[in-house]
């Protein structure tokens, strides 16, 4: 297996560039996308290992490109972990409802995306990615039930 | 050797042998030929001669060799050879010698030989001609005729003859003759008796052997009167036997001279007798065989004739003539009938049934007699058939004569006529001359008769007693009977009865008799009587039924009169006379009177058709003792009777019965006849039934006219209540029970007085001085009123004057008024709640009924005036709730137990736009499009929205439930209130809370981001890249200041702290300078363009916050156009003020939301964007704290134009 290769699509400059600084340093190549279009289109051309998507972007928003992105044979397969400031629950939920497999919410440390992208890429290559998402919406619905 | 010597040797010696061998064998036949010399033929001699011949030759040439010395003829071995061949015939007859006969007159006997053969050909031959001659002949004298010639012929005699024995072997007939080659007819008329006269033809047939006379002329064996005419020399006479009978017999006779007969002639006669014989025999047989077929063909044809025929008679005359015709019979006969007879019996199944008499002369032969007993059973199987038929073609008639009986019987209904008929059809049915029929008496044990046909009509009526009582007399059998014991049967010889049973009961009897002596019943006759007298039992027991339903439907017109009577409303004195009518129709009276109780006695009551002279007459005591006895009087014949007194018993009453109605108080119903009348035990049934009936009738009467007076009063009653509760008023209520208890009980007056505390007041009035006792109180416990309460029950007084001390007491009585009555005015169950009295000015007995209406009257009046109250009590509290739901704030909608609105108030009107009138009835669901009963049976406040024409409108809707006194649910009442504005307010908050919060995770996270990297010890960063991050966390921390400084000048501006500097601005500046930096930072390739206006004049504002102002426009419109798009800010004046714009080619803004974008924390576009949407309200809070206003143009889809105002600096 040769270098894992991260998509980031991220309308800030500043949040792509940490991605990559702290990816690369754990010897992944990053691939950046400024919005989601170009993300979309990045995706199908690079098939990259997995895709950090922003959800909060102008023009087309995280949900509707990992909707895209799911519905299309060529990118389904791609673990998408959504990289958000939208920290209610329920965006959440709706992150993991929508097919993806993780979620982060900002702000984040850099230094722990590596061993997560990794960890993570280990799990979906044997096949538990909807394991991995039944975990995620379980964890959900412990905190929604907490008070 | 020598010539010489071979010559002795070889011819000479052989020459010598040849001599002897001849010699010897010419020796040894000599004594033979010798011997048959005579019988010798010319040819014998010539034979025997050659064997000497040849002898002597060869010894003269033997000699002549001796002598020679030389060879015969010079050839030695020539000779030789020619003598060893002459030698061989000696030798070979010398070998055989005991053959040398045959050579020595041998041709002789051949000829003997053959002359024997042809004699036994001629034989053959003559025999065999006669066969094929007779084989085809067809009768006797075909084979008489080549017999006769042949035999002629053969034995070559003048007469030839054939005569046959005839049939019964005493006597033989010529058949056929022939003399001298002619046919000697007279032979055929020849009869020779075999018995008595000597004859050839007699031994011939006696000895069933030949006879051969030589001298016929001397002989005793021929008949001399045949012999002579014939004429015969000798004769020859030959049985002809076949099967070992003697047939005929064939003789042949030589007339010219006498002569013998050889052996083998007789032999050939005998041979051809038997082959004649056969012929006979053969011809006999088919005769025979045809006589046969012919007799059954004839039996056949006569028996289809007889089949023909239907009839005895006629099959019997048929027989009779067609044997006399077949048979040419003297006498031919049939008589019919059995018992012995000479003659041919005809048996039927065993039974003579006729006799056949035939008689002819001469005798019938064995064929005839075959044939007539043929035909004697057809006879007696054709007479069979023939009697079956009859039998048949009888029993129909039999059958369709009781059919008619039957029909004719089981046609009436009435009893006497169906007797009549009986009678009647029974006598023709069995051809007699009368008929009589007996029906059981069951009570009386007797046999009675009932009708008569053809006997005495005394006979009707006549008793019998069976043989041993009734019981187990019924014969099952109908029987012949003689002689009866009554003169009307006298002139009778015989009768035939049968027993009527139905169903196993024994009805009666029917009985036929006949005066003619010689009549016989037959088995016919009884079963025919038999099947009747079933068939007339039917017909009886019919008429039984047909009289008792007659009997039934008559009884049930009474009944079904009294039961009309019952339904009818009649009076009491209709009712009697009712009675009257139907006891009369029930028992089929003359009159009928119903008498009734009186102190006096019985007296009449009602009546029918009863006459005036009757009614008149006094009631007898015995009546009176019969209804006190509750027993039936019944006077069959009251003339003479002594419980009737003279005048009843000259009086058109010739019979009565008297029922009692019922004991005690009932009266007597009295039902009279013209004619004298014996009463049955049903009459007497009959009369208790309709006595029963009429009690019930007149019961039901009095009943009735209870009641009428009772429902009068009630209906006034229900009348009464019906007004009293059409008032709602309290005061009305009772005012109507005043009216309407004077005119219940036809009272002058009527007071209502109502209980208040410890007094009663007169509340309402009718009649009287109304006006002077209206209000006017009293202590409740004074007058008669205070006795009514006292008592809580009706107080009545006729005559209340007389009853001093209430007078004073009570407002009314005394004056014009002295009847009172006065009945509480009560719930039932409750305490009174006042008086209801009603007066007469005269004294009045006040009825119990009446009472009883006054007291329900009040009742209903206390009701009536509770639920007035409550009514009232109602409508004031209705009202109040009214009022104060109506002006209340909150919506409040109130529903039924189905759900619907029964309740929508002016703010539940506003609130969800919905009038009353169209929302009162419905669902509140259905009218909002949302249901807002909760699950739940209580709830706290909940936030339900709504839509208001279009609008979301947010309700705090509070529900409760109410519930009926069962605890079901009655309906709930919701209120609510429109908290739209608050639920916006909130809603803003919480999304400028989620919108500060991601404005300030966004940089955080990239200067947290970015210090966690710089921290890594395990990468190392170049210098370029250090300076980057830390770039950005710098960047990043100013973008965090300006949110927070946004944040605060929202707090400023709402609570006024806003500070701006006012001063002259040149604005072109500050746009130029804006759109420069704008560019500069290069926003996605947006083009921001200035237009500023020459010579603008300086305004009057902030510059820095006009700066922030038009930022926060370009950023917006930046924000919201697409990229490479332009935006514009420009400047220009515009009458004493600047005004300035920032316009965009981008998505434009909704209507809707263009009121709405200047207000805090609302976003523009999906809302999805950055920002806490506080900008607009900022630049609109400062454009105003600058002394301008802020407005949009905008139209969707096509851009947006942010414009405001500033003031010129006044010079």
């Amino acid at each position: 297996m040769g270098t894992t290769r991260v998509l980031v699509i991220d309308d800030e400059a500043p949040i792509r560039l940490l991605c990559r600084v702290n990816l690369e340093a754990a010897g992944m190549s990053v691939l950046e996308a400024g919005d989601g279009v170009a993300g979309i289109e990045e995706a199908r051309r690079s098939e990259p290992d997995v895709i950090l998507l922003d959800v909060m972007m102008p023009g087309l928003d995280g949900w509707h490109v990992a909707e895209a992105l799911l519905d299309d044979p060529a990118t389904d397969e791609i673990p998408i972990v959504f990289l958000t400031a939208r920290a209610e629950l329920r965006d959440r939920a709706r992150g993991i409802d929508l097919g993806g497999v993780d979620y982060v919410t900002k702000p984040f440390d850099p230094v722990e995306l590596a061993p997560l992208v990794r960890d993570l890429l280990e799990r979906v290559e044997h096949g538990q990615r909807d394991d991995l998402r039944r975990e995620k919406l379980t964890e959900l619905r412990a905190q929604l039930a907490r008070p | 050797m020598s010539d010489a010597t071979k010559a002795v040797l070889f011819n000479a010696v052989p020459l010598f042998v040849l001599a002897a061998s001849y010699a010897a064998v010419a020796v040894a036949m000599l004594p033979e030929f010798w011997r048959l010399r005579s019988r010798a033929h010319l040819v014998d001699w010539g034979v025997v001669l050659v064997f000497p011949a040849v002898a002597a030759t060869a010894a003269i040439f033997g000699v002549l060799v001796l002598r020679e010395q030389r060879a015969v003829v010079g050839h030695v071995w020539l000779s030789l050879i020619a003598i060893l061949l002459a030698i061989v015939p000696a030798a070979l007859l010398l070998v055989r010698w005991r053959d040398h006969g045959l050579v020595a007159g041998g041709v002789g006997r051949t000829l003997e030989a053959e002359e024997r053969v042809s004699v036994r050909d001629r034989e053959l031959e003559a025999v065999t001609s006669i066969s094929e001659d007779i084989v085809r002949a067809r009768d006797e004298v075909d084979v008489a005729r080549p017999l006769v010639r042949h035999v002629a012929t053969l034995l070559e005699v003048g007469f030839a003859a054939v005569t046959m024995v005839d049939a019964g072997g005493g006597t033989a007939s010529g058949l056929y003759a022939e003399s001298e080659g002619r046919a000697a007819d007279w032979w055929q008329e020849v009869h020779v008796d075999l018995e008595r006269e000597p004859s050839g033809v007699a031994n011939a047939v006696s000895d069933a052997a030949p006879v051969v006379v030589f001298d016929v002329v001397g002989s005793p064996l021929v008949s001399r009167r045949l012999s002579a005419r014939v004429g015969a020399r000798s004769a020859v006479f030959v049985p002809m036997i076949a099967e070992s009978s003697v047939l005929g017999v064939l003789t042949a006779a030589s007339i010219t001279d006498r002569r013998a007969f050889s052996a083998e002639e007789v032999s050939l006669l005998q041979a051809v007798a038997a082959e004649a014989a056969l012929a006979f025999e053969r011809l006999r047989s088919s005769a025979a065989l045809a006589e046969a077929l012919d007799r059954e063909r004839t039996a056949a044809e006569i028996a289809r004739r007889l089949r023909a025929e239907l009839e005895p008679e006629r099959v019997a005359a048929l027989a009779a003539d067609e044997l006399r015709r077949v048979l040419l019979l003297d006498r031919s006969e049939v008589v019919l009938g059995g018992g012995p007879r000479a003659g041919v019996a005809v048996e039927a199944r065993g039974d003579r049934v006729a006799t056949l008499i035939v008689e002819r002369t001469p005798d019938l032969g064995d064929g005839e007699v075959l044939l007539v007993q043929a035909v004697a059973r057809e006879l007696g199987s054709a007479l069979q058939t023939a009697r079956l038929l009859a039998e048949n073609a009888r029993r129909l008639e039999q059958q369709q004569a009781l059919l008619h009986a039957a029909e004719v019987v089981t046609g009436e209904l009435s009893l006497d006529a169906v007797l009549l008929r009986l009678v009647e059809e029974v006598t023709a049915l069995l051809r007699a001359d009368a008929a009589d029929c007996y029906l059981v008496d069951g009570e009386r044990g007797v046999l009675r008769c009932a009708a008569v046909h053809g006997f005495d009509a005394g006979l009707v009526g006549v008793e019998f007693v069976p043989d041993g009582g009734l019981s187990g007399t019924a014969e099952d059998e109908p029987r012949v009977v003689g002689r009866l014991p009554h003169a009307a049967y006298d002139t009778f010889a015989l009768g035939l009865e049968a027993p009527m049973v139905w169903a196993g009961e024994w009805l009666g009897v029917l009985g036929v008799g006949v005066r003619d002596g010689d009549r016989r019943f037959d088995d016919d006759d009884v079963e025919l009587l038999g099947a009747f007298a079933s068939l007339a039992a039917l017909a009886l027991r019919n008429a039984e039924s047909y009289e008792a339903s007659v009997r039934r439907a008559g009884l049930e017109r009474g009944f079904s009169r009294i039961a009309s009577l019952l339904g009818e409303s009649l009076s009491l004195a209709e009712s009697y006379d009712a009675a009257a009518h139907a006891a009369a129709d029930a028992l089929g009276a003359d009159f009928a009177a119903v008498l009734a109780p009186t102190a006096a006695g019985l007296a009449v009551a009602g009546e029918y058709r009863l006459p005036a002279e009757v009614r008149a007459l006094e009631v007898p005591a015995a009546l009176d003792e019969a209804r006190a006895a509750a027993q039936v009087l019944a006077a069959s014949q009251v003339a003479g009777d002594e419980r009737f007194g003279t005048a009843w018993q000259a009086s058109p009453v010739a019979s009565l019965l008297a029922i009692p109605v019922s004991e005690g108080a009932g009266g007597v119903v009295l039902v009279c006849f013209r004619e004298p009348r014996a009463f049955t035990a049903d009459d007497l049934g009959l009369a208790q039934q309709v006595a029963a009936a009429a009690h019930g009738a007149l019961e039901r009467s009095r009943l009735f006219e209870a009641e009428r007076a009772a429902r009068s009063l009630s209906q006034q009653l229900a009348r009464a209540a019906a007004a009293l509760t059409t008032e709602l008023d309290p005061g009305a209520v009772l005012q109507a029970a005043a009216r309407e208890a004077a005119e219940l009980l036809g009272a002058d007056a009527a007071l209502v007085s109502m209980l208040d505390g410890d007094e009663v007041v007169v509340a309402a009035a009718v009649g009287g001085p109304v006006g002077s006792v209206l209000g006017v109180r009293s202590a409740s416990t004074d007058g008669v009123a205070g006795d009514v309460l006292a008592a809580r029950g009706p107080i009545a007084l006729a005559d209340g004057t007389s009853a001093a001390g209430h007078a004073p007491a009570d407002p009314l009585l005394g004056g014009r008024f002295v009847a009172y009555l006065g009945v509480p005015v009560a719930r039932s169950g409750e305490e009174p709640r006042g008086v209801l009295s009603v007066y007469a000015r005269e004294p009045r007995t006040w009825r119990d009924e009446e009472v009883e209406a006054l007291t329900t009257l009040a009742a209903n009046a206390a009701v009536a005036y509770v639920n007035a109250e409550l009514y009232r009590h109602v409508a004031i509290e209705r009202e109040q709730s009214a009022a104060i739901l109506a002006n209340i704030a909150d919506g409040i909608v109130a529903v039924d137990r189905d759900g619907r609105a029964v309740l929508w108030n002016h703010a539940a009107e506003a609130i969800t736009g919905v009038p009353a009138s169209e929302a009162v009835g419905r669902p509140p669901g259905e009218i909002l499009r949302r249901e807002l009963q909760s699950d739940r049976e209580t709830s706290a406040a909940r936030l339900v929205s709504i839509s208001r024409g279009g609008d979301e409108v947010w309700l705090a809707l509070s529900e409760a439930v109410m519930r009926d006194p069962a605890g079901a649910v009655a309906g709930r009442i919701f209120a609510f209130r429109d908290i739209s504005a608050e639920y916006a307010v909130e809603e803003m908050k919480s999304g400028f809370v989620s919108s500060v919060s991601l404005e300030l995770r966004a940089p955080l996270t990239t200067i947290y981001g970015f210090a966690q990297t710089l921290l890594r010890d395990d990468v190392v960063f170049s210098d370029d890249d250090r300076r980057t991050f830390l770039h950005f966390i710098a960047r990043e921390a100013e973008r965090l200041t300006a949110t927070v400084d946004a944040l605060l000048q929202v707090a400023r501006i709402e609570t006024g702290d806003l500070a701006v500097s006012l001063e002259p601005t040149d604005v072109g500046a500050v746009v130029t300078e804006l759109v420069a930096s704008a560019t500069d930072s290069g926003q996605n390739g947006h083009h921001v363009v200035a237009d500023i206006a020459a010579d603008m004049p300086p305004a009057r504002a902030d510059p820095v916050k006009l700066r922030d102002v038009l930022e926060q426009l370009v950023s917006n419109a930046v924000k919201f156009s697409p990229d490479g798009g332009t935006v514009t800010v420009s400047a220009r004046r515009t009458g004493d003020a600047v005004e300035l714009a920032v316009s965009d080619h981008g998505t434009g803004i909704a209507p809707s939301e263009r009121e709405r974008i200047f207000e805090k924390f609302v976003k523009g576009g999906s809302g999805i964007g950055r920002g806490t949407g506080v900008g607009l309200f900022i630049a609109q809070g400062l454009v105003r704290e600058m002394g301008g206003r802020i407005h949009v143009d905008s139209e969707e889809g096509s851009g947006s134009r942010f414009a405001f105002e500033l003031p010129l600096v006044r010079e």
